[in-house]
């Protein structure tokens, strides 16, 4: 699988604020990868470093092997992007927006905009002021997806949106973009919208990567240990894998980071356990179970 | 780019609209309230509406799209920062244009006539100015009103829509600035103006764009220290620059007219002043579209001063340019000028200095508006003062400056727009005749003490000779006059209105050229001979010794100590000149340029300058021997 996205060592700080630390991976083709993280988390910083709009402090972020710093005309003609912090222009309609943005990509099909504008319902010919923000977040959508872009940047894609066109784009269009071969690096609070269709997770906070896995991998590895006591307990010692943990009475219950039984055994081995019962987390719950206490500075 | 720029055109159309309405409202309430005259049409539209609206159209460019949140919308398509920094430019220039083409339109339509609309680009119909100098722009020229200064404008308002918004202090502070350069005569004019524009259009352009190009999204305060300190290191750059360019230009010696030329009294120093046309600064005038230019710290012209080293025979530059009116001091050790402009070509009062007179450095002011009228023989230096004395009123001052005690005033006059009293000193007498509009005599004012007393004579007399001795004053083909000390002035009827005075004789007497009929072949011809002037008498005799002389249509020059003649013919034909020596009455020739003679002049004792309209001789008079000093082509 190539590297259709590619960073190392990406690091940013706005003023004594440090952004992002050391952060990299590798997203292959047709792949959708969601980046979760607290509000002020970097996920927006990072999304703008790997479309050229900012440039690093330090690191290197490659897409389609096109560095977005040295290359960004080249780069934002093959990879889309919508941003919550992208307005459009307020006096122009769908349709000037199309006149205006249609030289600047070469793939610009015109068909596939208005296509997108029926689906979605968005009127071609009212101006963006007179858009509901929803309208306006399906209008920017269609915009990106008229580009044919090989590679799409989401950035708070469904803020705004009504829960019958969250629903269209989660199931209907990022499945018919993955099956063009379509990368899509999203990121999101939405987490259990998207939890079905990422193919991988990553947690992003303070500035670094958590959690960097395949979406079947960190649901399996990543499990809640429910356990019955014969004595009731004030608190469940601390481990490196337990990510979080409540005792209450004789009541125990950890999330365990890369579950294996012979760990939760040895957890369990300082209590005497009349009960012990095994389940798994959603997304969401996982996702809070990383970043619960952890509070980010913006 | 191109789709930019259709962006930025369809964004901005309604501003365009609301401005040229505004235009034509503007003139439409000049008409109701009766100031519909082209000056005023003309001055609000190209001097206040188009500048203010170049202004706050450079300001919105990216400024707004940064309010309205917009910007990352806009520097997330695939274009360079230096295409959306070239694509808001080249739109709001083309705005620009239309605007002033509009006005323009508007102007004419309205009823301004063609040749009063002409901004001075085109042929001076019966030499009529363009309305902006009839205005009291002086300083302003069609291509700084039509180019140079919307670019600057232009330029500074799009270098200010880089910073923060929480910067309306500075913006505020650039407006004012701009405002006060648009507005202040003085300011603009102080200033080499076409230069000035252009190196700051520059400068603020160059820093806009390695701030557009550093900003990122345009949201934080870094874009504010790349703006203000790549503003500040371009201002300091540009400032280098105007130095280098000014010295430069200064150093472009001496193509030029000769305005002037002065020899000191012992003959080591030849000064010329000299003009230079300013194409070298103009760039209008350079392209031809422009036969002058007012924009300039010397005005119409660079006039320099050169000095003759004696030693190599060549000209060097003394002091800066605009270093005018040279007055020599009799020892040559001292010169008095007009310095018009300070380091680097900035106009300042005009101000009176005593400089080196080898290399212009200023000893020392003597005072501002003032310009020199002659040294005196014991070192004095005379100068006229010019004082505002509030709406056309002018003060003149007569004063005079000697060196150790400083200057006093002799005598003042209030005038209308001023005036020159036209002093001359009489150093016979030491005093200074002077004239007034309001006599029909002239004054004569005493150095000394200051007092005046009438003097029985016409106005207007120039002293064709004089001496500590006397003085010989005249007009234009008006009888002599003689001024001596302790006698009244007396007309000399017996002497013809051509006699020339050359200057004193070693035994004392005076030489002069008169007419006289001498016999030649035994006919007698009526002819210029030499001759000498009895003062008592008031009458020549013709010299015995050179009766059969005849000096007809010659320039004539006496050496310094009064033993040499210099005489050469005053037409474009072969050279004519001859040295006599009027001890022993030996003739020697002297081979000149086949030109007309402009002026000759004894240079020291023993030798005479001699300069024709493009160049500058030197003639020893013991030998003869004749040296170009000098060449100075004319521009034209």
């Amino acid at each position: 699988m190539d590297n259709t996205i590619a960073f190392t060592g990406l690091t940013k700080s706005f003023g004594r604020l440090p952004v992002l630390r050391q952060v990299g991976t590798t997203i292959g083709s047709g792949q959708v990868v969601g980046l979760f993280g607290r509000n002020g988390a970097g996920k927006t910083t990072l999304m703008r470093i790997l479309y050229g709009m900012i440039g690093p402090d330090a690191g290197q972020a490659s897409l389609l092997g096109l560095d977005p710093q040295a290359h960004p005309v080249e780069v934002r003609q093959r990879v889309g992007l919508v941003s919550e912090e992208c307005h459009l222009y307020p006096w122009m309609d769908a349709n000037a927006l199309e006149t205006f943005l249609a030289p600047l990509y070469p793939k610009w099909d015109r068909e596939l905009f208005r296509r997108h504008l029926a689906s979605m319902e968005v009127p071609p010919d009212r101006r963006v002021d007179a858009l509901s923000r929803g309208t306006k977040r399906k209008l920017m959508l269609s915009l990106a997806l008229a580009a044919q872009p090989e590679v799409l940047l989401l950035d708070e894609p469904l803020g705004g949106l009504d829960a019958v066109v969250r629903e269209q784009i989660v199931t209907t269009l990022i499945h018919s973009l993955t099956d063009h071969g379509v990368t899509i690096f999203l990121s999101t609070h939405e987490i259990e919208q998207f939890a079905k269709v990422c193919d991988r997770v990553i947690i992003l906070s303070h500035g670094g990567f958590l959690v960097d896995r395949e979406t079947a991998a960190l649901t399996d590895q990543v499990r809640r240990v429910t356990a019955t006591l014969e004595h009731p307990v004030e608190a469940v010692p601390a481990h490196p894998q337990i990510l979080s943990a409540r005792a209450h009475g004789t009541q125990v219950e950890f999330v365990l980071n890369g579950f294996t039984q012979e760990t939760a055994d040895a957890i369990l081995a300082n209590w005497k356990v009349r009960e012990v019962a095994v389940s798994g987390l959603t997304l969401p719950e996982i996702f809070i179970a990383f970043t619960a206490g952890k509070e980010e500075v913006s | 780019m191109k789709t930019l720029i259709m962006k930025e055109l369809r964004e901005h159309a309604l501003h365009l609209g609301l401005f040229i309405a505004a235009g034509v409202a503007s003139v439409l309430m000049l008409a109701w309230f009766n100031q519909f005259d082209h000056e005023t049409v003309l001055t609000l539209l190209f001097l206040f509406e188009a500048p203010l609206f170049t202004i706050m159209l450079g300001g919105h460019l990216v400024g707004a799209e940064v309010r309205t949140n917009t910007f990352p919308f806009l520097a997330a398509l695939p274009l360079s920062r230096s295409a959306i920094w070239w694509g808001k430019a080249v739109a709001g220039l083309a705005i620009c244009l239309t605007v002033y083409a509009a006005f323009a339109g508007l102007a004419w339509t309205a009823g301004i006539p063609e040749l009063l609309l002409d901004f001075g680009m085109g042929n001076q119909t019966g030499g009529a100015e363009p309305w902006f100098q009839l205005r009291g722009y002086p300083f302003l020229t069609a291509g700084i009103l039509l180019f140079g200064l919307p670019m600057a404008l232009f330029a500074a308002a799009y270098w200010g829509t880089m910073l923060p918004n929480g910067l309306p202090v500075l913006e505020t502070l650039v407006a004012v600035v701009a405002l006060w350069l648009l507005w202040s005569g003085q300011a603009l004019s102080a200033l080499h103006l076409p230069l000035a524009l252009g190196l700051l259009t520059i400068v603020f352009l160059a820093s806009s764009w390695l701030t557009f190009r550093r900003g990122e999204l345009m949201t934080g305060w870094r874009r504010a220290w790349w703006a203000i300190g790549s503003l500040a290191v371009g201002l300091g750059c540009a400032g280098l620059l105007w130095g280098a360019l000014d010295g430069l230009a200064d150093r472009r010696l001496p193509k030029g007219e000769m305005k002037e030329l002065r020899v000191t009294d012992d003959g080591t120093s030849v000064l010329c002043a000299v003009e230079t046309q300013a194409e070298w600064f103009d760039p209008l005038q350079g392209m031809g579209l422009r036969p002058w230019s007012t924009t300039d710290p010397d005005r119409t012209a660079h006039s320099r001063l050169l000095r003759l080293d004696p030693a190599t025979g060549r000209f060097h530059q003394v002091g800066r340019r605009g270093l005018v009116c040279p007055e020599p001091s009799p020892d040559g050790k001292t010169l008095a000028a007009v310095a018009l402009t300070s380091w680097p070509g900035l106009r300042t009062t005009p101000r009176l200095v005593l400089a080196d007179p080898v290399t212009g450095d200023i000893r020392r002011v003597i005072d501002t508006n003032a310009s020199p009228k002659g040294f005196l023989p014991d070192g004095r230096l005379l100068y006229e003062r010019y004082v505002p004395g509030g709406g056309d009123l002018i003060t003149t001052e007569l004063c005079v400056y000697e060196p150790g005690s400083g200057s006093r005033g002799l005598f003042a006059i209030q005038q209308d727009r001023g005036g020159g009293l036209f002093p001359l000193a009489l150093t016979c007498l030491d005093a200074v005749m002077v004239y007034t509009p309001d006599r029909a005599e002239p004054l004569l004012v005493a150095l000394s003490t200051g007092r005046t007393a009438s003097l029985p004579l016409p106005v207007f007399l120039h002293s064709p000779y004089q001496d500590e001795k006397l003085a010989i004053l005249t007009a234009y083909n008006q009888p002599f006059h003689l001024v001596r000390p302790g006698a009244a002035p007396r007309v000399l009827t017996g002497l013809a209105t051509d006699t020339e005075f050359l200057g004193r004789l070693p035994d004392g007497r005076l030489l002069v050229v008169m007419n006289a009929t001498t016999t030649v072949d035994g006919f007698d011809l009526e002819g210029r001979v030499l001759g000498t002037f009895d003062a008592d008498a008031g009458t020549c005799r013709p010299l015995a010794a050179f009766r059969n002389l005849r000096l007809n249509a010659m320039n004539t020059s006496l050496s310094g100590d009064g033993r040499t003649l210099l005489a050469s013919m005053n037409s474009p034909g072969p050279g004519e000149a001859f040295l006599l020596d009027l001890e022993t009455g030996r003739r020697q020739t002297v081979n000149l340029p086949t030109r007309s003679i402009r002026h000759l002049q004894p240079a020291g004792r023993r030798a005479f300058a001699v300069s024709f309209y493009e160049d500058l001789w030197r003639v020893d008079a013991d030998t003869g021997a004749a040296t170009r000093l000098v060449a100075v082509p004319s521009p034209f």
